[in-house]
This record gives structure tokens, C-alpha cells and sequence, in this order.
């Protein structure tokens, strides 16, 4: 059960901090021409091709004592982020950041820039327009985008186990619990807990699929 | 006090150029007219500020733009009412329009006279996807006003509806311009709506991938010159005189009259025009200037006055010109109680009735032809 809940901790955590990093990212990405788009959008991609052991490689480097997670780290008095909390949190923002940006952009695309130049012709200032305008019209990308970034942060298993670990109540999260069941021959315990997951991971996306349909749009 | 605009804009392999000057202390519409594609709505844009220019532009004494300084959209004071209205979707109609109305200096009265001359009540509840395509352009309008610009912006907001919802908005913008005395800047390629509309005509032209004005004048002297491409195009006439409610219960010299009719007073003589289609001038007892727009070729010649005949307006002119369009056709220009009115004929009645230059005939004008809008 302390595996279950770190792993909702980090999966509500890492979706929070997500929709606010991803919301800019979009944005940009959706409506402003820049120099090397092209480059930052393949950056946020990469998460989706690479296999997470190369991932969490880099990221244990990053983090380690020799990384700047590692410079992080010392300001409190530790030497390393690497099979931490927060490192393991940094990891997944990393990780999941496709699965929250790409519906994001895909819903601010679809929305246009005109609402926004409307409402500026409303005497609405940008943060304004963002608020009252922008956010409730791309409600159905934000539920896409929070579901995605929540389920897949749900089932990561590769870089937790290169970054985190295995140290429960710290870093172990529902995954790497189901890994050492069945390792340890726990059966039962490892089928409870692929229950749990199983049963969690497709009622987000019936949610997911179910808001799509009643709205008409696709953004996944 | 004027809008002052002195400035290149940029965008692809088109390039607007634009120094002029527009009077804004008065409320008064400026048409601003050309063929698609000539920088109409660019125009439009970068003067509220959505377009990136060079150069400067400068309202009443405030500086909107010049070198690196762009005071941004939300602080220039202007609404824009677009071609397809662009309400928002997430809100109903009345929440569209508190939109504007909580972000703007404007008062509780301004809030009534909106609802009623836009004709709104009925719609405040609905949602943005229920209204037709005229209802969506009044409440777009509805919402600019009661944001209380300095300037209204106004980019083809007729260009996509269908014959009736036109008429149901066009005669009331110039009756808004006045009532809530705001100058309005008003981008359209319909010949019908420069006339019925303009005080004072724009007209960009596009050459060679550069588009700049080519004339700004008061929309009398545009018709009246003659290498104009406006008055070369047009076919139709504005006629202005004093318009009259007639009530229906109103007699009209011996004949009564079962629905409600409008009469337009133009010097000694009256126009009447079925009332259906001006139901904001019901009630109004009072004489008011209006503009109607006669179509060319509603307009017949007959040299005696038929008394048997289905046309409702019979009037007095003289042929003060003759102009030979092509083999089958001539377009007359007769005065009107110094007014000019046009009417376009086959040759081959022109020789049959043996018109000539200074003669007295009567124009027969079809009734329902006639649009009118407040001066």
C-alpha cells in the first residue's frame, strides 16, 4: 500500500507540475514562429521513442553528485538527487512532458489565435484573454492532457528503476513493487496491486475517450 | 482630432502603404472599399494593433504606435465587430456581451439601449450555437459597442449573410453611429453598402503586389467623379430626404393603407416604401433624414403618368444626361428636385419614346426596390 501511494503522489505531483511548464510550451509551440522550433519540439518528443533506460541513464548522470542535480542537491545538504523523491519527480516531469504537451498544442492549435485577438479588442490584457478566453475553450485538451500525463507517469518503470531504485516509501513506486513480487514469487501481492493498475489505468482513459466523443474532437 | 496613419505593412509578397488621415471628432463612417485581397482587413488590423507595421499611427493625441513604442490592443480603445462575428463558445449570448461590458466604462443605460436597438432580449439566454447567422452579428456589434470604443472597426460583417439578415442590421448602423456618436471604420467590397453607408469613401487598389489608396473623399464627390471606378461600377442611386412613419390605420390621400408604410419626403415630392423591412423606425413620429438606395434598373420612364399601373412611386424628373452603356442598354441620369436619380433602359425603348435631353418625364420606381438607412 506505501507503494500505491507514492506512486499517486508522484503521479498528481508530476501532472501539476506538468500542466504548468507544458501550458507555456504549447502555447508557444501552437501560435509563435520561432528560431529551432523544430528542434525544441523534437527535444519534448524524445520521450517518446527513446527506451526509458537511456533516459534514465542520462538522468542518473544529471542528477548524481557530478550532475547539476547533484549542485541542486547540495544548497540542502545533500550530494545527490538520485534515489530521492525529487529526483524521481524531475524524471517524470522529463518523461511524461509529451504526453501533456502534444494535447495541449493540439487544442490551442485548434482554438486559433483569433479568440485571443478578440478578446484583446474587448480591452482583455493577455492574461486576461488566457484566463476567461483560452482556458475554458480548451478544457477538453487540459482533461486529455492531466489524464495522459497521470496514467503514464502511473506505468513508468525503466527510469524509476535507473534513477530511483528500489527503496520503499522513498523511491518505490507500484511498478518496481510488482517487479520484486514476482521476483520474490509474492503472486498474490503482484496480482493485486497489476489489479489496481489495470483497473485505474482504463478508467482514465474511458474518461479520456468518453470526453473526446462528447465534444466532437480528437486530441489524442 | 483624427486618426492619423502613416505606416508599411508587410506580409509576404504583399506590401500595404498607407499615409492618411481620418477625421474622428465626428461620428461619421468611413467606407473603406476595395476588391479582396487589397489590404482592406489588414488595414483594420494594424490599426488596433494586430499587425506588425513600420511607421506610426496616432489617435486623437495619443500615440499609438511609433518607432519601438506599440501600445498593445487592450489599451487603445477600439472594437473590432469581425466578418464571422467570433463570439465566444464557451459563453452565451448575455455572457458574451458582460464580456465586454464589465471591461468597459459603460453604464446600465447603455447596457438597455443596446439589447433594444440590437433587439437582443430574446436572445440573452441562448447559446452561441443556436443563433442564426444575422443574430450572431447583431450580438457581435452588441458586444463591441458595449465595450464603449472611441473607434468601431468594422471588417465585412454583412459579407456572409443572405439578403434578409442583411437588411435587418444594415439600416442600423448608421442610426448606432449617430445614437451612440462613434466613428466607425467600415471594410466592405459591396458596392450596395458603400452607399447606403458612407460618409466618406477609402478605396485601396493593388498594383503590382503593393496596395495603397488610392482615394479618400466624402462619398458624394467619389460618385460624382467620373474616373472613378465606384461610380463607373455603380448602378444604383442614393436619393436622402426626411423620412415619416405612416401607421396603418393612417389614410393616405383617399386610399387607406392596410400595413404600415414609410414616406421619404425628397423635396416636393415622396417616395413610400413598405415598412416590414425598417421596423426600428416604427414609432418614430418624428421626420428624420434617411438615405435610400435605388437600383438602376428598378427604375422605369413613362411620359405620362400611368394612374392603372402596379408601381407605387411615380415621380417627377428631368433627363439631364444620356449615356449609351452597349448595344441593348442606356442608363439615364435624371434630376430629381436637384437630386440625382439613374435609370437604365433598353435602346430600343429609349428610340420608341424618343427621349432626349432635357425633357420632363416620370420615373416609375418599384416599391420594394427601395432600401433606406438613417443619414
Amino acid at each position: 500500500m506505501t507503494a500505491l501511494l507514492l506512486t499517486f503522489k508522484l503521479a498528481l505531483l508530476s501532472t501539476l507540475i506538468l500542466l504548468l511548464i507544458g501550458t507555456p510550451i504549447a502555447w508557444a509551440l501552437a501560435h509563435k514562429q520561432f528560431k529551432g522550433k523544430a528542434i525544441v519540439e523534437a527535444i519534448i518528443a524524445l520521450p517518446l521513442v527513446l527506451p526509458p533506460t537511456v533516459l534514465g541513464f542520462y538522468l542518473l548522470i544529471a542528477l548524481g553528485p557530478d550532475g547539476p542535480g547533484g549542485w541542486l542537491a547540495s544548497l540542502w545538504g545533500e550530494n545527490t538527487l538520485a534515489f530521492s523523491f525529487s529526483g524521481l519527480l524531475i524524471g517524470s516531469v522529463i518523461f511524461s512532458l509529451p504526453f501533456v504537451v502534444q494535447p495541449l498544442q493540439n487544442g490551442f492549435t485548434l482554438i486559433g489565435y483569433r479568440p485571443i485577438e478578440v478578446a484583446y479588442t474587448l480591452k482583455a490584457s493577455f492574461k486576461d484573454a488566457f484566463i476567461h478566453v483560452i482556458l475554458p475553450l480548451a478544457k477538453p485538451a487540459y482533461i486529455t492532457a492531466a489524464t495522459l500525463g497521470f496514467a503514464h507517469t502511473l506505468g513508468e518503470f525503466g527510469m524509476v528503476l535507473m534513477i530511483g531504485g528500489n527503496i520503499p516509501g522513498e523511491t518505490q513506486v507500484v511498478s518496481i513493487a510488482i517487479y520484486e513480487y514476482v521476483e520474490t514469487l509474492q503472486y498474490g501481492q503482484a496480482h493485486l496491486l497489476s489489479g489496481i493498475l489495470l483497473v485505474i489505468s482504463f478508467v482514465l482513459l474511458t474518461i479520456i475517450y468518453a470526453s473526446q466523443k462528447s465534444k466532437g474532437r480528437h486530441l489524442l | 482630432m483624427s486618426l492619423l496613419l502613416d505606416f508599411t505593412l508587410n506580409k509576404n509578397a504583399f506590401q500595404l502603404t498607407i499615409n492618411t488621415s481620418i477625421d474622428v471628432n465626428e461620428a461619421a463612417i468611413h467606407v473603406i472599399f476595395g476588391k479582396s485581397g487589397c489590404g482592406k482587413s489588414h488595414l483594420l488590423r494594424a490599426i488596433c494593433g494586430l499587425e506588425n507595421i513600420t511607421g506610426t499611427i496616432g489617435f486623437k493625441q495619443k500615440n499609438w504606435q511609433s518607432g519601438q513604442h506599440k501600445l498593445p490592443t487592450h489599451l487603445r480603445n477600439v472594437a473590432m465587430v469581425f466578418q464571422d462575428s467570433q463570439l465566444f463558445s464557451h459563453l452565451n449570448v448575455q455572457e458574451n456581451l458582460q464580456f465586454a461590458f464589465k471591461r468597459s466604462q459603460a453604464t446600465q443605460q447603455d447596457w438597455q439601449l443596446c439589447i433594444e436597438q440590437l433587439q437582443l432580449e430574446h436572445l440573452l439566454s441562448q447559446a452561441i450555437d443556436q443563433l442564426s447567422g444575422g443574430e450572431r452579428q447583431r450580438v457581435a456589434l452588441a458586444r463591441s459597442l458595449l465595450s464603449k470604443p472611441d473607434l468601431l472597426l468594422m471588417d465585412e460583417p454583412l459579407a456572409s449573410l443572405d439578403w434578409s439578415s442583411k437588411q435587418s442590421i444594415l439600416p442600423l448602423i448608421r442610426t448606432i453611429c449617430k445614437q451612440w456618436q462613434l466613428p466607425i471604420l467600415y471594410v466592405t467590397h459591396s458596392i450596395e453598402e458603400v452607399l447606403m453607408l458612407a460618409d466618406n469613401v477609402m478605396i485601396l487598389e493593388k498594383t503590382n503586389g503593393h496596395c495603397q489608396v488610392r482615394q479618400y473623399a466624402p462619398l458624394i464627390e467619389v460618385l460624382q467623379d467620373a474616373q472613378s471606378e465606384l461610380a463607373n461600377n455603380t448602378n444604383s442611386s442614393i436619393l436622402s430626404g426626411d423620412a415619416h412613419v405612416i401607421s396603418p390605420d393612417e389614410s393616405l390621400g383617399s386610399e387607406v393603407i392596410d400595413n404600415g408604410l414609410l414616406t421619404v419626403t425628397l423635396g416636393h415630392q415622396q417616395i413610400l416604401i413598405p415598412s416590414p423591412v425598417h421596423n426600428h423606425l416604427q414609432g418614430a413620429t418624428l421626420k428624420r433624414p434617411t438615405r435610400i438606395l435605388i437600383h438602376a434598373q428598378d427604375v422605369s420612364i413613362a411620359l405620362s403618368h400611368a394612374s392603372d399601373s402596379s408601381i407605387m412611386n411615380i415621380l417627377n424628373v428631368h433627363i439631364a444626361r444620356i449615356e449609351i452603356l452597349d448595344k441593348q442598354q442606356a442608363l439615364l441620369h435624371l434630376t430629381l428636385d436637384g437630386q440625382m436619380l439613374l435609370s437604365r433602359i433598353s435602346l430600343h425603348s429609349l428610340n420608341r419614346l424618343e427621349l432626349q435631353v432635357g425633357m420632363a418625364v416620370f420615373a416609375q420606381i418599384k416599391g420594394v426596390a427601395l432600401h433606406q438607412s438613417a443619414l
